[in-house]
């Protein structure tokens, strides 16, 4: 099987690639995990970010954008989406996504946190639902190839050149070979890694853990962002809609918790964490207060709205919501240049993945989506032209030895648990250490640990021999990606000695020129994550 | 809480599968999370789908002590049953391993036969919000599958294309102001078992999570086909007859002509002549006339026919106004 361009991963990122690739006239094959409205994105509800407004401009997005990454953006990269920003919302509404309009019938923006302006475009509290529809619609008009529920535990890397995809199919077992002229990786990020965290089962830091053991470099790795209203069941985060209308974080006795810096919601979570460790929560939880109607809550958040009176017979309007801050999203992934490019040669990444330097230090609420659907597009564009061009092809001696290696894994003697007991330890290791607030200490224990259980990892088996959808298999490869990830995050945390945007240490609670001039780049060394900087 | 998991295993090979796990898990947290944590700690061999664990994905679906659920939308605590709960599989599908069972031929397949993408000639015409929000309606579809899971003809006839395809590929589409293909949609609706088979029974609309009402979807959308003069299709013919038939004898005499709706339904002018079609329903008739069901006496229009027969004229001048 030989695709111009293989895209791995159907968020909006990897839709958005696939699409613009078969725009350009390019094969296509999109492998996924998960049916594409399966993927993370669906449950995305904030707008996309566009300089749309009369009297507003790409140039006060920019600012902005700026203001939030703190001096570590791209400034090339945050120039480019933001100039591209409203001609991609316009071509989205065209392709058929149905942004509330206001009374003109134009695309009906809302102000955000960390805008100056009102600047999302958005679809009730549904944006990136509806948007990975669109996109999903339009990648069915296009005949792209998808190969639904397939695995991707490596790359083919030969001489230098990334050439395909291996991929397991869940309902069989069988690993394939899947070659392509140029290769996208858009496969989300690494949600699974800290507890508390947003929903999701599958963010497995699969993009990033495969990218990083195939060679790739990684970029702003510390940058781990918090959301400051998730509620327990069901891990729903809280519509950032509602942080931007006023709704409120208050304690157990009605004082108000609230954030000082940008960006807005991350600084919340950090002041929640704060207040619910110093006793004003009740139950580890904050209270959440909206002064919307019911009206409101029936309409434009209709989303949250049913999920948490189902979840917890709770109204928006009206009902104080329990709630309390986790890990929301990655800023940093596979660097890449503004084609989308990564340091593999024909190897490109979009999404949340791609460590783009978009946003730099910390990302404003509405440039997420943005930053999905430009950064696929781009990369899409740029491996469809690499992809057409290439002949080349991935050799079987690849799939051969990757047979040979899952062989012994399988025959290997396994216990029950003994996965789930390395997660566990992973993801209150993160929170713990690696999460709002770090110092050496706790970081040099941690890479300690991770390094232990990366060893305790090399010695455990699969128990469970069934070839169709073997889970135990999956959480094998996927507990092998999450400690990819999670060496790489806690090494460029140690490096990164200074606080900047969303990365906090509180042995240098301050910013420092110096530290703010460089980004922190990661690559998997011999024992470890070899880590280096390049200037900004 | 410690919590007693059953899972009804169907189609797994594994001669040494267990079916019983206790898991201690939090009552707040969901019955989804619950049954996540026995996979990843006792058995990795259980299959099931499920990933976004917030009820946007709709993958999970399945039973659990006996309702028909999304189990990412339920806690723990309001499902158990003394101190347990057992996960199965829903109806109207094809299982595959455990609770996991053919999704796309449960539903995919049926969507995209919808070319569930907007045709445009690249002009946008000029649109207010509130054209919009049907399209949004059927987009906040999850395509959980609970509609489909319900639907009483899916479970006599898996061929028919179910409220999930019909709502999020048809009605999406011709919902659309900026789709430019809507009558050829039509046509295609009901070439095969789509818009004219379902039968109302509100099933769909009662299992929707998200108060989406597709049966009420599925009527509209037939009010817009007929609008556009698609009133019948291949797929077939008699359901889109017995609807237009219902309807004409309403309009024309206040109440149902049952022999001349059957008579039509089964292939009369207007709608076609099928005499297999009429002498099928013989036997039928017969026995009906016999145990006194139906009579022999003239058709009479009600008392009020009139009135009703402006009822009519005016929705229809609605319907004629809509459309322009």
């Amino acid at each position: 099987m030989r695709y111009d361009v293989v895209v791995i991963g159907a968020g909006i990122a990897g839709l958005q690639a696939a699409v613009e690739a078969r725009r350009q006239g390019a094969s296509v094959a999109v492998i996924t995990k998960v049916h594409p409205l399966r993927s993370y994105s669906i449950t995305i509800q904030d707008g996309i970010n566009a300089a749309l407004a009369q009297g507003d401009s790409p140039q006060a997005h920019i600012a902005d954008t700026l203001r939030s990454g703190d001096g570590l953006n791209d400034k090339s990269v945050v120039e480019a989406y933001c100039a591209e920003a409203p001609a991609a919302v316009r071509e989205l509404y065209n392709l058929g996504v149905p942004f509330n309009l206001d009374p003109q019938g134009d695309v009906a923006l809302v102000k955000l946190q960390g805008s100056e302006q009102a600047r999302a475009a958005h679809v009730h509290d549904m944006t990136g639902h509806v948007l990975a529809q669109v996109l999903y619609e339009q990648a069915l008009k296009y005949e792209v190839v998808f190969f639904e529920e397939w695995y991707v535990p490596s790359l083919a890397v030969e001489d230098g050149v990334c050439t395909g995809a291996l991929a397991f199919q869940l309902s069989t077992g069988n690993l394939d070979l899947i070659s392509g002229g140029a290769i996208v990786m858009a496969a989300g990020g690494v949600r699974r890694l800290y507890e508390p965290s947003t929903s999701s089962t599958h963010c497995n830091a699969d993009g990033i853990g495969i990218a990083y053991r195939a060679g790739a470099q990684l970029v702003d790795m510390e940058m781990v962002q918090y959301h400051p209203s998730i509620i327990k069941a069901g891990r729903l985060a809280i519509s950032e809609l509602l942080l931007a209308n006023g709704a409120q974080l208050e304690g157990k006795d009605g004082q108000a918790v609230t954030g000082s810096a940008q960006p807005f919601g991350h600084s919340l979570a950090r002041a929640a964490a704060e207040a619910i460790a110093s006793g004003a929560g009740e139950d580890g939880n904050l209270n959440l207060k909206t002064s919307i109607t019911q009206e409101q809550a029936d309409t434009t958040y209709y989303n949250t709205n049913a999920r948490l009176q189902m979840f917890m017979k709770g109204n928006l309007a009206g009902d104080p919501i329990p709630v309390h801050p986790g890990m929301y999203r990655i800023l940093g992934g596979i660097a890449t240049d503004a084609s989308g490019a990564t340091s593999v040669s024909g190897l490109f990444a979009a999404g949340e993945c791609a460590g783009t330097g978009f946003h730099g230090a910390g990302a404003m609420d509405g440039n997420g989506l943005l930053a999905s659907v430009l950064s696929g597009h781009r990369a899409g564009s740029a491996a469809a032209n690499a992809g057409k061009a290439s002949t080349g092809e991935a050799s079987p001696a690849i799939l051969q030895e990757h047979q040979g290696k899952l062989k012994p894994l399988l025959e290997r003697d396994a216990k029950e648990g003994d996965l789930a007991g390395v997660r566990s330890e992973l993801t209150s290791l993160m929170h713990e250490k690696a999460g709002l607030s770090r110092d050496a200490a706790g970081l040099a224990e941690a890479a300690e640990k991770i390094a232990s259980l990366k060893e305790s990892y090399a010695t455990m088996g699969i128990p469970t021999k069934a070839l169709s959808f073997n889970y135990a298999l999956q959480q094998h490869l996927e507990t092998r990606t999450l400690l990819a990830a999670a060496e790489a995050i806690v090494g460029s945390a140690e490096a990164r000695q200074e606080s900047r945007g969303v990365h906090y240490r509180s042995d240098f609670p301050d910013k420092s020129d110096e530290a703010g001039s460089m980004r922190v780049v990661v690559e998997q060394g011999e024992g470890g994550p070899q880590v280096s900087s390049r200037p900004v | 809480m410690q919590v007693t998991m059953k899972f009804v295993r169907t189609k797994n090979e594994d001669p040494d599968q267990r079916d019983s796990f206790v898991v201690d898990v939090d009552p707040e947290t969901s019955v989804f999370e619950a049954m996540s944590k026995v996979r990843e700690e006792q058995d990795g061999s259980l299959a099931f789908r499920g990933t976004c664990n917030t009820g946007f994905c709709g993958d999970c679906t399945c039973q659990a002590n006996g309702k028909r659920v999304v189990p990412c939308l339920v806690k723990v605590k309001d499902s158990v049953k003394e101190d347990a709960i057992e996960i199965k599989l829903i109806r109207n599908v094809a299982p595959v391993k455990d609770v996991l069972y053919d999704v796309d031929q449960f539903m995919w397949k049926k969507y995209k036969y919808f070319r569930p993408w907007l045709e445009t000639n690249g002009t946008a015409p000029a649109v207010k919000d509130e054209d919009l929000e049907p399209v949004r309606l059927a987009m906040r579809c999850t395509v959980c599958g609970l509609c489909d899971e319900g639907c009483t003809v899916i479970d006599v006839d898996k061929e028919f294309l179910g409220p999930m395809a019909l709502t999020k590929g048809l009605y999406r589409t011709t919902k659309d102001p900026r789709d430019q293909d809507t009558k050829q949609r039509f046509i295609e609706a009901g070439e095969k078992k789509g818009l004219w088979d379902c039968v109302h029974c509100w099933e769909a609309s009662e299992h929707c999570p998200w108060g989406i009402n597709p049966t009420h979807l599925i009527m509209d959308l037939r009010d817009d086909s007929i609008a556009l003069g698609v009133k019948s299709g291949k797929g077939n013919p008699m359901a889109a007859r017995h609807y237009n038939a219902f309807a004409d004898s309403v309009k024309k005499s206040g109440w149902l002509n049952e022999r001349m709706l059957a008579s039509k339904t089964y292939g009369l002018p207007p709608y076609g002549l099928s005499l297999s079609g009429m002498m099928s329903q013989m036997p039928i008739a017969l026995k009906a006339i016999r145990k006194g069901k139906a009579s022999l006496r003239p058709h009479k229009s009600r008392p009020g026919a009139r009135q009703i027969a402006k009822i009519f004229a005016k929705v229809e001048q609605s319907h004629k106004n809509k459309k322009a």
